[in-house]
């Protein structure tokens, strides 16, 4: 892989002190466009009257990229360079107030170009241009600067492609004879080309009055299409992403490749979710850059640029002057300047023409920066996109639960969860109380004297085990952050001390501080707690004490994982199977194996699959023939992460052959946690075969789990079972089997009343499927009731209910309800449809409805609506 | 023939006119001078330098000078000067007439520096005296020549905006007049060409004359079949495929043959086409760039100007009203019938006086300005893209005039 350094792509000045090579391989995207002004320039060269081209988009776009690609092809060895010289001004021409300065401009840049191939030419030419300088109140100084630019383009034996940038500024400073001046020579001459650059579509080309009338061919730097997108975030961040991956990015930064460099700078390796989640910090980390690029506007125009950034979308003059508190007609006029500096875009004529900010960002940044970080609407809608692009393309309710089934960790209650979280939770906690629990329970009266008699250990575990305990109870009652003082005193008192029942806890209460830091969403503060733990116990010889050292560092990758620092975290991962994966001990197999399947998921992340499936395997080579029920719950998950990741890739044979395995191998098993993955594979063998269209054979493995697990006494299994008769009821739905469905659906609810296990994501995704199964059972109004009722308890922070309200109204679609009343039923409470703006968009605009809305809500929208149509074909 | 948009092109890229040529090529060859005027962007300036290429061809020596960035007249005789400067013969004998200004020969200067140097010694004082001199020794080859001020009206309205400006374009196009009085013969031929503006220019001065000596000649679009002709052959050399009814399909959205229209929609079709990736370009795409090019927001900036050079042109409200009037109609109904322009006349008579003569001015600027020209019913949008964006822009509100009572 390349370097970091080798991957950073110029944001500004592209050219400036860079040496062709490196603008060369930096140019990733805009190739069809360079391949248009090539294609003009070659038709210059024999032409005695050259073709002039203008290349207009707003700031970002990447038009000074291309203008130095384009210098760089002819100063390359071909035949372009042989004919033709690149002469670059700088990127504002301010020293050009006439046609005499431009020539004597010029003039230097021209010098400057030949410095290298034709010294002896570049310094008669410097010794004109000083000459000429000095005499500026001389006669004729235009014509003379003139004369002896075409003269050192005649010498030269090559045309010179002047390339200008801003000319819509360099038009705007100069006298008013400056124009007509310039397009004679650029009609008579032809040593001369002009390649040049403007932010928008100025006026004056198109006023049949003026003297650029028609005289340029125009090439729009259209915004980067997703395809181009992902190839530049390749090429920055080095990270091979999907187009869907890429597609919210682009909607963010409007496919500015600028924006884009920032954003793919700033992503690392997170994954999108984080990545969206964190684009607020990008904005406080580009402060200074958003902000520079207002400051330099002057003051009335900048009021004017804000109300359009404030107002977020497509607004008229009459709205944006109401914003700024200014009259209309100065507002119009200040616009009109806004457009030339390529900040504002306007779309419409007349009174329907509407202003919006040209870069998306900055309306995300001002409006973050202005409203603290409370900008709602913000936050809801990288929310949605954040849910929305993180699934697969055509994602139904049905493929919500299949994908949680199959690929999420394994989430228990109570003292279940916490084993599943803190690895080796339950191995250390029950080892620890055990150790510990060496004074009778009967002996836990004693008065003080008689604690004197017990050994100095006794006696400190007697002191440590009520908080050690108390900070337990805390934790699991979800009381955090009365839990972490707790945890601390431990460190705090018995930090020092060297005894090893002592130090276990110690360690463990260390570990105990970085995990709620994790779940509390302080992932800096939970990395610096556990680095502080291994420094503390990273020496220990203590095996116990190894094992949770271990432990801490899996935790320490998981956390950088959830910090979206993905690279950080596979290193930290890999380092602890490098470091232990001799270690005999069996908790430390069980460490080894946990940071092997964790290194599989984070290598999933990265989208990098063969990868994935190799970490896998390599715990199911590893510790297959292990004797430990703890160790091969990871082989068993190994092998059922390892059939989703064949599922998603379409190996289906392959898939099933793992799953298959997984049940053949621990059917019989009693142990809970290896009966869950049983139930897991086998739910993966039911969704194959769905998959696969074996109606009959997925509905018989449903039947069967539901049979053969039903009365087993864990809580995650019988989660699994409630998993799967959502997953079975929505297979009817999509079979048109509404009789099916709905006693499906009506089992489950009994299932659920008689108090069947479930989390909240199971209890919506009832509600969900009850709905469906209603509207295909032709209930409109009932499931309309039940819709209502979701909507409710909807709570748009939740993301299983944003996911599920996401793909639940495009099923609602595509089975036929009325758009209408569902509309009328988002748009009922104002927060939650501000979370739901891109559906409620989408709905107004299937609908028929005109929509006026921020133009990134626009365009997730158009994919709502695709996503809703690709369905709606799916089923037809 | 390659696809331009913008310079002039001569040769292969040149295409057809030939109608017109062979009426200038006669017209020259009489010794007339020629006013060659046309809408901008017709390609006045290529058939001046194709019609160039062919006299010279004949023997005839042929000079172009483009005279859009001159300030004064002494600008435009160097600018003469420096397409002189190739035809030794006279250029050298007039480093000798101005051989204070020349310490080198002929031969160790440029055409460039040879410009510079009679611009250095040409002052208000000497440059008719010069410019006279130089336009005799035109005159005084053996074989005919034919020069070609492009962009005169240009130089004059910037002339006019000087301090005595007025007085200064008198002076400058009685020298010109009186100068080419002299020659006889045909052996010095003038063309002046421009966009509209130099006949009201001068009637407007009140000095007509001084240009009634010029054959005026307007250039207008090509018709249909040569239009669709010439896609033809762009397609033919374009490196993307273009579909074989895509030529047609252009014209009927364009409606008329302007050049410069005609190669900005190819242009944009075949960029149209390598920005998606596509090998062709189909009839579907025409659509497509249409609205989206040429009709969307890029395309606004440019039909904008028709409706604020339309402001700008015609300073009095009543006639603004007119014409908007007029153009409304012609824009939604397809055609400005005679019957149309009667009842808008009669419509128009209380609070406009002598309203069918208003009415009747009106529609010659319109139609001298470009909007609208001649067809069998009356009169219709010159372009179909300007009328579409018309009747969008204006058409909604507009209640046909033979529907409408009259305008208080």
């Amino acid at each position: 892989m390349d370097s970091v350094q080798d991957r950073m792509i110029r944001k500004f000045n592209p050219g400036t002190f860079q040496s062709d090579e490196e603008v060369i391989r930096q140019f990733t995207v805009r190739e069809r466009e360079l391949g248009i002004v090539l294609d003009v320039l070659r038709g210059n060269i024999k032409t005695p009257s050259c073709q002039h081209v203008l290349m207009v988009a707003p700031r970002g776009r990447g038009k000074t990229m291309l203008l130095a690609r384009v210098a760089a092809e002819l100063r390359a060895e071909n035949e372009l360079s042989r004919k033709m010289l690149p002469v670059r001004f700088m990127e504002e021409s301010h020293e050009v107030f006439d046609i005499a300065d431009f020539w004597l401009e010029t003039l230097f840049y021209l010098s400057k170009e030949i410095v290298r191939s034709d010294p002896d030419l570049a310094r008669e030419l410097q010794t004109v241009h000083a000459d000429l300088t000095g005499q500026w109140r001389g006669e004729f100084l235009a014509e003379r600067a003139r004369a002896a630019v075409l003269d050192a383009s005649d010498k030269l034996g090559r045309k010179l492609v002047l390339m200008i940038e801003n000319m819509q500024t360099l038009c705007d400073d100069v006298d008013e004879d400056f124009g007509w001046q310039l397009r004679e020579t650029l009609q008579t001459e032809p040593q001369v080309i002009l390649l040049g650059t403007a932010t928008s579509r100025f006026e004056r080309l198109d006023d049949l009055r003026e003297p650029f009338f028609g005289l340029f061919r125009m090439l729009d730097l259209k915004p980067l299409d997703a395809e181009a997108c992902r190839r530049l975030w390749q090429v920055v961040s080095g990270d091979d992403v999907s187009e869907r991956r890429i597609r919210p990015l682009q909607i963010l930064t409007g496919g500015n490749p600028r924006l884009l460099v920032i954003v793919a700078e700033f992503a690392g390796h997170r994954s999108l979710r984080k990545l969206m989640e964190e684009l607020v910090s990008l904005v406080d980390d580009h402060t200074e850059y958003f902000r520079g690029h207002l400051e330099a506007l002057p003051p009335t125009e900048r009021r004017v640029y804000l109300a359009a950034m404030d107002l977020w979308q497509p607004s008229s003059t009459s709205e944006i002057a109401a914003r700024a508190r200014m009259d209309v007609r100065s507002v119009s006029s200040l616009l009109g300047r806004l457009i030339d500096r390529g900040v504002v875009m306007a779309q419409g004529t007349g009174r329907k023409r509407l202003y919006s900010a040209a870069e998306r960002l900055y309306s995300i940044y001002y409006k973050v920066r202005r409203e603290r970080g409370e900008a709602a609407i913000v936050h809801y809608l990288i929310r949605f996109m954040s849910m929305f692009y993180t699934k697969q393309e055509l994602v139904t309710m049905a493929d919500t639960f299949r994908m949680e089934a199959a690929g999420f960790p394994i989430i228990k209650e109570g003292l279940d969860r916490a084993r599943a979280e803190i690895p080796h939770f339950g191995y250390l906690y029950d080892h620890a109380v055990s150790s510990v629990a060496e004074p009778e329970p009967s002996s836990m009266g004693f008065s003080k004297s008689s604690l004197s008699d017990l050994s100095q250990r006794q006696q400190l575990l007697f002191r440590i085990s009520p908080k050690w305990i108390e900070g337990n109870i805390l934790y699991l009652s979800g009381n955090y952050d009365a839990a972490i003082p707790v945890y601390a005193s431990i460190v705090e008192e018995f930090g020092r001390i060297k005894i090893p029942d002592v130090e276990i806890l110690v360690a463990m209460a260390s570990v105990s501080i970085g995990h709620i830091y994790d779940r509390k969403g302080d992932y800096d503060v939970a990395i610096a707690s556990y680095d502080e733990m291994i420094e503390r116990f990273g020496k220990s010889t203590e095996p116990r004490v190894k094992v949770t050292v271990a432990a801490c560092l899996v935790n320490k990758g998981t956390t950088q994982c959830h910090q979206g620092d993905l690279e950080s975290a596979i290193n930290t991962i890999e380092n602890v199977v490098k470091q232990y994966e001799t270690d005999a001990m069996t908790q430390m197999r069980e460490v080894v194996a946990r940071a092997l399947l964790t290194l599989g998921t984070f290598k999933g992340q990265l989208g990098k699959r063969a990868e994935e499936i190799e970490s896998y395997d390599e715990v199911i080579n590893r510790f297959s023939s292990d004797t430990k029920d703890a160790v091969q719950v990871f082989v068993a998950n190994a092998m059922t992460n390892k059939s989703v990741v064949l599922i998603e890739c379409g190996d289906f044979e392959e898939a099933l052959v793992a799953c298959e395995a997984v049940e053949s191998r621990y059917g019989g098993t009693g142990e809970p946690e290896l009966m869950a993955s049983v139930v897991r594979a086998m739910l993966n063998v039911g969704n194959i075969h769905m998959q696969k269209g074996d109606h009959q054979n997925a509905i018989a493995i449903f039947n069967r789990i539901v049979e053969d697990y039903d009365k087993v006494e864990s809580v995650e299994v019988q989660i699994y079972i409630t998993r799967t008769l959502i997953i079975k009821t929505l297979y009817f739905i999509e079979l048109g089997k509404s009789e099916d469905a709905l006693s499906t659906c009506e089992k489950l609810e009994r299932r659920l009343q008689d108090g069947g296990k479930a989390q909240n994501s199971e209890e919506l995704g009832f509600a969900w499927v009850k709905v469906m199964a209603l509207l295909l059972h032709s209930q409109e109004q009932d499931a309309l009731a039940s819709f209502n009722s979701i909507y409710h308890d909807f709570d748009p922070v939740n993301e299983a209910a944003l996911s599920m309200m996401q793909s639940g109204v495009s099923d609602m679609i595509v089975l036929g309800v009325s758009e209408r009343e569902v509309l009328d039923v988002l748009q009922s409470d104002e927060r939650k449809a501000q979370a739901l703006s891109p559906i409620i968009v989408a709905m107004k605009m299937r609908l028929g409805e005109t929509v006026r809305a921020p133009a990134e809500v626009i365009e997730v929208a158009e994919d709502v609506m695709r996503t809703m149509e690709e369905k709606s074909n799916r089923r037809t | 023939m390659k696809s331009v948009t913008g310079p002039w092109v001569s040769g292969e890229d040149f295409f057809d006119r030939e109608n017109e040529l062979q009426i200038l090529d006669q017209r020259v060859r009489d010794g007339n001078h020629v006013l060659l005027t046309g809408q901008r962007r017709m390609g006045k300036t290529s058939i001046a330098m194709e019609l160039g290429r062919r006299l010279q061809a004949d023997e005839w020596g042929f000079l172009f000078a483009d005279v859009e960035g001159a300030t004064g007249p002494e600008d435009v005789i160097a600018v003469i000067a420096e397409a002189v400067y190739p035809i030794r013969s006279i250029s050298s004998r007039f480093a000798k007439a101005m051989h204070r200004w020349f310490t080198e020969s002929i031969e160790e200067i440029s055409a460039y520096d040879f410009r510079l140097k009679v611009r250095a010694g040409l002052s208000e004082e000497t440059w008719q005296q010069h410019g006279g001199t130089l336009l005799r020794y035109c005159a005084d080859l053996a074989n005919p020549v034919l020069l070609v001020l492009d962009e005169l009206p240009i130089f004059l309205k910037r002339m006019l905006r000087q301090k005595g400006g007025r007085q200064k374009v008198d002076e400058f196009l009685s020298w010109l007049r009186g100068l080419l009085q002299q020659f006889s013969g045909g052996s010095f031929v003038l063309m002046v060409s421009g966009s509209i503006g130099l006949t009201p220019l001068v009637r407007r001065l009140g000095i007509s004359d001084r240009i009634n000596y010029f054959y005026p000649f307007q250039l207008g679009p090509w018709n249909r079949e040569v239009t669709i002709e010439c896609l033809n052959r762009l397609a033919e050399n374009s490196t993307v495929k273009v579909d074989s009814g895509v030529a047609n399909a252009v014209y009927e959205r364009l409606d008329t043959g302007i050049p410069h229209q005609v190669q900005f929609f190819f242009a944009r079709l075949t960029d149209h086409a390598l920005m998606h990736s596509q090998d062709r370009v189909a009839v579907e795409d025409v659509d497509d760039v249409y609205h989206n090019d040429l009709l969307g927001p890029a395309g606004q900036n440019y039909l904008v100007h028709y409706e604020s050079r339309l402001i700008d042109g015609l300073g009095d409200d009543q006639d603004l009203t007119i014409a908007m009037e007029i153009l409304a109609e012609a824009s939604t109904k397809d055609v400005f019938t005679l019957e149309a322009q009667r009842q808008l006349g009669r419509l128009y008579l209380p609070i406009v006086d002598n309203a069918p003569d208003r009415i009747s001015e009106v529609l010659d600027i319109l139609e001298h300005e470009g909007y609208i020209e001649a067809c069998g019913g009356g009169r219709r949008f010159t372009s179909r893209l300007l009328k579409d964006w018309w009747a969008a822009r204006f058409g909604n509100n507009h209640v046909p005039i033979e529907r409408r009572g009259p305008v208080r």
